[in-house]
């Protein structure tokens, strides 16, 4: 009340009784125009995301124009376009996108640069995927099972698909063959081509496969090898099957055309347009994936008697390990479809009288079949119907082919009662042609143990018949036809819906004949797969490891019938596992053999080493430097690889002053024996061992290695005494008398500790890292100038309608001082973890080898290391050792050593 | 062993499966520098829950606490497997059960003699694999538990 405004109402201010309309306006005017201003500022600074009040705003929006509230959108998508970031493109619906055609073609751009197996979908549901050697692989399964399958390979069954795994078929005649190859191996190592206990197809072979007449030196890798069984009659011209990893498989495919001297490749063809007839577009597209409908690539020498054929995808191998492997195979594979001899000549005479008249005289089944292709060309619609049943035509006009198969199936049904696929004579090989495997699946997934109602009969184990491995599956059109006439899973889950099928009659005595009548009815005939089963005998003895540990089947069978076969195993118990399963079965097994593909003296294990090189320093360096370990102070010379050259060099240098780079790994079997025999037999008590005294030993040791180029490496393996557990790339160390004496005192002694070494290099790293700082704020002018330079480059491409991703290339180019900063990461690198100029000396105890793969092994119930040694080293060692062959390792990461014990196997 | 085979290596493989042998026994393998001697897998019969295999490896601790968790899950009976120089750990196994749990469990033995098969790997490419048959000692334990009446009478 006391302070009015207004002079009338008792105020101070008089206000005058009128206004002029346009100083009022005029007044306002500037008033509104700097309201609106001030408005406008406001908004125009910072993004139109950031005019939203905080509680509206949304994670999302940054990439999801469509979260922002509509008004604002258009400005925000136009902003973000600026910024860089690609503009949404709209992803065709999932209905679109799943559609079969489009599904089937995304899945083949994804397959351009690595091939995928036919398992591919269901492993990558299931397994973490690697690409590797071509193709994309399951490495370890997403459920952490990693110990289950250890169990699985021991005690019941691990799986794996092994498809990889490349083929090469060589037609030639034999002595040609058996010739040519021989330059390529070496008899010292093992069984070659032409041994008798492989000449007749009943057993696999393993070898080495070194580069023409090279041989202890040029290793290219480790080889399974097949003859074809031939049908009674010994004629001529013979088959071989070549199995090889994928990382050697061209280099020995090219020393094979080198050998036989074999003309260009000639590119495969199409396949004729009337198989393909049959299928819908999607089948067909689904087969040329798997390069099923492509002939195979060929080489012909020129005077055309030897040829190589390309098997490569076109056949699939599983791998069964562990006991249960012979049960769950014997449940699964049903030989029963035409076993009976009446029965399959009941079908032809109903069927196929006047066919079978009209071409009495058949040559060969290849022949047979592809006489049937052109009669189906013609017109008879029951014979193109029964062309695919590809058995029937085959058998009937192969009668060795026909008797072989009774009595490979009379075989199948009578080994029912075994236990174990250690039981089989080793590498044997067993060809049966089975039926679909989809027929007699079990309804959920169960686990199949030997039935020991089933009585055991040993006679079947030791002598086989000679016909147990002739089979159909060596004839390209058989291998075709079977892939060609084989349901697709859709059909077949109809024909199952209409119950034509009665699931589970696996249970009980199955009668096929039944089942196939009852097909036939419905207008349904069954596929059969000729396969091949080949033992692998694991353990065979008991002192190294358990028998039998590790043994189990491979199955070899064509194309396309990958996941039938995958699925049925699968519902038996059988547990699968990727290459680090894998890896984890070869490292229990202990045998250092079988970890070659990779051995160091070929070119395949020193890409890999290379890799796992890289792959281990970049994970170093992504490290702060607090965290990383100080290799220099814990006397580690090459922390991420075994450097095996320089190791050669320090340990054969007082013998060859020349020295040659090139180093080979010990394979010869007589003296990896002599050396297994003066390591692991003469210190124990009473040591009147294998060809008398130990003087003896040695005087036959040094016979054999007198000659002997000593830039060789030695296979070994250690078992750690008492604690620790190698890793990869340990150090292999020579104990010192006073380390001996220790831990004959003090039991609970461990062993010794590495001195703490001087890091010499930390002054320079010191010096180099400030210069660098110096330096790169010296260049800041610079990058801030080409910075901007580039914003507008952008800026005006943008305008232009250039691509993004082309934008975003252009930001990735290179700045001014990047390869400043390379240049002294490589510096940098170098000073934490110098070049290794020796390695014998490189720390306290004087270095014998290194570890290539260490790990806790689950079966021995320790640590083991499985690394190698070179010669002059070993028979260092030898000398040295008066009780046990011990030995000291020490990992990198670590200044502890352990007591270790050596073994050559 | 995976060597050549001598009369040396012989003795070491069947250290594992049977103690010494007679010369003759020896004698009958095939001694030359052809072959090594490779082992295959013997038969098992029974695949039951009840059957302990027992091997010279396996610590005697760890035979007996597994059979006695099988006792424990409710068997009343379980079967105890030996071959050759396991037939000695085997029946260790059992007694010292039948000692531990003194009139609670009975056991009843059955010997036979069982059928190994050895494979000849060939070392050089002029011949072919061969087998040969020898045969050693098993034994069955069928430990059991005596009924409750049977104790207090």
């Amino acid at each position: 009340m006391a302070n009015q405004f207004d002079a009338a109402l008792g105020g101070s201010i008089q206000i005058p009784g009128h206004i002029s309309t346009a100083v009022f306006a005029q007044a306002r005017c500037q008033e509104i125009e700097a309201l609106n201003n001030a408005l406008e500022q406001a908004q125009k600074g910072g993004l139109i995301f950031q005019r939203l009040p905080k509680a509206m705003r949304r994670r999302v929006m940054s990439h999801h124009s469509k979260r922002m509230p509509r008004r604002l959108r258009e400005a925000h998508t136009k902003q973000l376009e600026k910024n860089g970031v690609p503009p949404k493109t709209k992803c065709p619906s999932r209905k679109y996108r799943r559609r079969p055609q489009n599904l089937l073609l995304e899945y083949n751009r994804r397959q351009r640069n690595f091939i995928w197996l036919e398992t591919h979908i269901w492993h990558a549901k299931r397994f973490h995927m690697t690409e590797k050697w071509g193709y994309k692989l399951a490495r370890f399964p997403n459920a952490k099972t990693f110990r289950a399958c250890y169990r699985a390979s021991a005690n019941h069954c691990l799986l794996q698909d092994i498809s990889y795994y490349c083929c090469m078929e060589i037609k030639g005649p034999e002595i040609e063959l058996i010739e040519g190859l021989k330059k390529h191996v070496s008899s010292a190592v093992g069984l070659t081509f032409g041994a008798q206990a492989f000449i007749s197809g009943c057993k696999e072979g393993h070898t080495t496969f070194y580069y023409k007449d090279k041989f202890p030196f040029g290793a290219v890798g480790a080889v399974q090898f097949l003859w074809k069984a031939e049908n009674g009659s010994s004629t001529e011209q013979r088959i071989l099957w070549l199995w090889t990893h994928p990382s050697i498989y061209n280099e020995v495919k090219n020393c094979l055309i080198e050998t036989f001297a074999l003309g260009e490749e000639m590119l495969p063809e199409k396949l004729s347009e009337d198989v393909g007839s049959q299928f819908s577009m999607v089948e067909i597209k689904k087969l040329e994936a798997h390069c099923v409908l492509e002939a195979y690539p060929k080489y012909i020498s020129s005077d055309n008697r030897i040829c190589l054929i390309l098997l490569k995808d076109k056949l699939n191998r599983f791998r069964l390990t562990g006991p249960l492997s012979h049960s769950i195979l014997v449940d699964t594979l049903n030989v029963t479809s035409f076993a009976e001899k009446d029965k399959l000549f009941d079908i032809f005479e109903t069927e196929d009288v006047e066919f079978l008249n009209s071409d009495s005289d058949f040559e060969s089944p290849e022949d047979t079949i592809a006489q049937r292709e052109d009669a189906d060309v013609n017109d008879n619609k029951r014979i193109s119907s029964d062309s695919e049943m590809w058995w029937k035509t085959y058998y009937r006009s192969n009668e060795v082919a026909q008797k072989a198969h009774f009595l490979q199936a009379d075989f199948w049904r009578a080994i029912r009662g075994s236990y174990s696929a250690s039981q089989f004579p080793p590498h044997q090989v067993v060809a049966l042609t089975v039926l679909d495997p989809r027929y007699q699946l079990p309804s959920k997934r169960v686990k199949i143990v030997p039935d020991s109602k089933v009585p055991f009969q040993p006679e079947r184990h030791t002598s086989l018949f000679k016909s147990i491995s002739i089979s159909p599956i060596w004839s390209s059109e058989v291998r075709m036809a079977t892939c060609t006439s084989k349901l697709s899973q859709s059909e077949w889950e109809k024909h199952r819906a209409q119950k034509v099928l009665v699931p589970g009659i696996s249970e009980g005595e199955i009668n096929c004949a039944k089942t196939l009548n009852l097909e036939k009815s419905n207008g349904f005939e069954p596929s059969c797969i000729p396969i091949l089963l080949v033992q692998r005998p694991g353990s065979q003895d008991s002192q190294q490891k358990r028998l039998g540990f590790s043994s189990g089947w491979d199955i070899i069978f064509p194309a396309g019938w990958a996941m039938p076969f995958w699925i049925a195993l699968i519902f038996r118990g059988a547990k699968p596992g990727g290459l680090k399963e894998a890896s984890m079965v070869q490292f229990e097994t202990g045998s250092v053999t079988l970890t070659e593909p990779f051995a160091p003296d070929t070119a395949a294990g020193k890409t890999e080493a290379e890799a796992n090189r890289r792959e281990r320093e970049q994970q170093h360096f992504r490290l702060p430097p607090n965290k990383r370990p100080n290799f220099i102070k814990f006397g580690i010379a090459s922390p991420f690889s075994c450097c095996w050259d320089i190791l050669l060099n320090d340990w054969c240098q007082n013998k060859h002053k020349d020295i040659d780079a090139s180093f080979y790994v010990l394979r010869e079997k007589v003296k990896l024996d002599a050396l297994k025999c003066i390591i692991n037999n003469s210190f124990k008590s009473g040591s009147n061992v294998n060809g008398g005294t130990r003087a003896d030993q040695i005087s036959h040791f040094s016979s054999l290695f007198s000659n002997m180029n000593h830039n060789c490496l030695i296979p070994v393996r250690i078992e750690s005494v008492k604690r620790g557990c190698p890793a990869d790339c340990a150090l292999i160390c020579i104990p010192s008398s006073d380390d001996i004496l220790h831990s004959k005192e003090n039991s609970a002694w461990e062993g010794p500790v590495e001195p703490i070494h001087n890091d010499n290099k930390s002054d320079q790293r010191k010096t180099l890292r400030n210069q660098h700082k110096k330096e790169l704020r010296r260049l800041r002018k610079q990058r801030v100038l080409s910075n901007n330079k580039l914003k507008k480059q952008m800026d005006m491409l943008l305008e232009k309608g250039e691509s993004i991703s082309h934008l975003i290339s252009l930001k990735k180019e290179k700045t001014p001082t990047k390869d400043f900063v390379d240049k002294h990461a490589e510096e940098m690198k170098l000073l934490w973890i110098p070049e290794p100029k020796t390695i014998k000396d490189s720390c306290s105890r004087t270095v014998v080898g290194f570890v290539c793969k260490g790990d806790f092994s689950f079966s021995e119930a320790h640590g083991v290391g499985l690394g190698y040694v070179p010669l002059p080293a070993l028979v260092h060692l030898i000398n040295t050792w008066t009780e046990k062959p011990l030995v000291l390792f020490r990992n990198p990461n670590s200044l502890q050593y352990y007591y270790a014990v050596l073994k050559i196997f | 062993m995976n060597g050549v085979i001598s009369s040396n290596n012989f003795q070491m493989a069947d250290s594992e499966a049977g103690g010494a042998k007679p010369d003759s026994f020896i004698k009958k393998r095939k001694p030359s520098s052809d072959y090594a001697l490779k082992k295959r897998v013997p038969h098992r019969n029974s695949h039951r829950k009840n059957d302990v295999y027992v091997t010279s490896k396996s610590t005697s601790q760890s035979q007996l606490a597994l059979c006695e968790k099988l006792f424990d899950s409710g068997e009343s009976e379980i079967f105890i497997y030996g071959l050759g120089s396991a037939v000695c750990p085997a029946i260790n196994i059992a007694l010292q059960l039948k000692e531990k749990y003194p009139r609670v469990y009975e056991v009843s033995v059955e010997t036979s003699t069982v059928d190994i098969v050895d494979d000849l790997e060939p070392l050089v490419d002029q011949v072919d694999y061969e087998t040969q048959t020898r045969q050693n000692s098993a034994v069955r334990i069928r430990v059991y538990r005596i009924q409750p009446e049977t104790v207090k009478s």
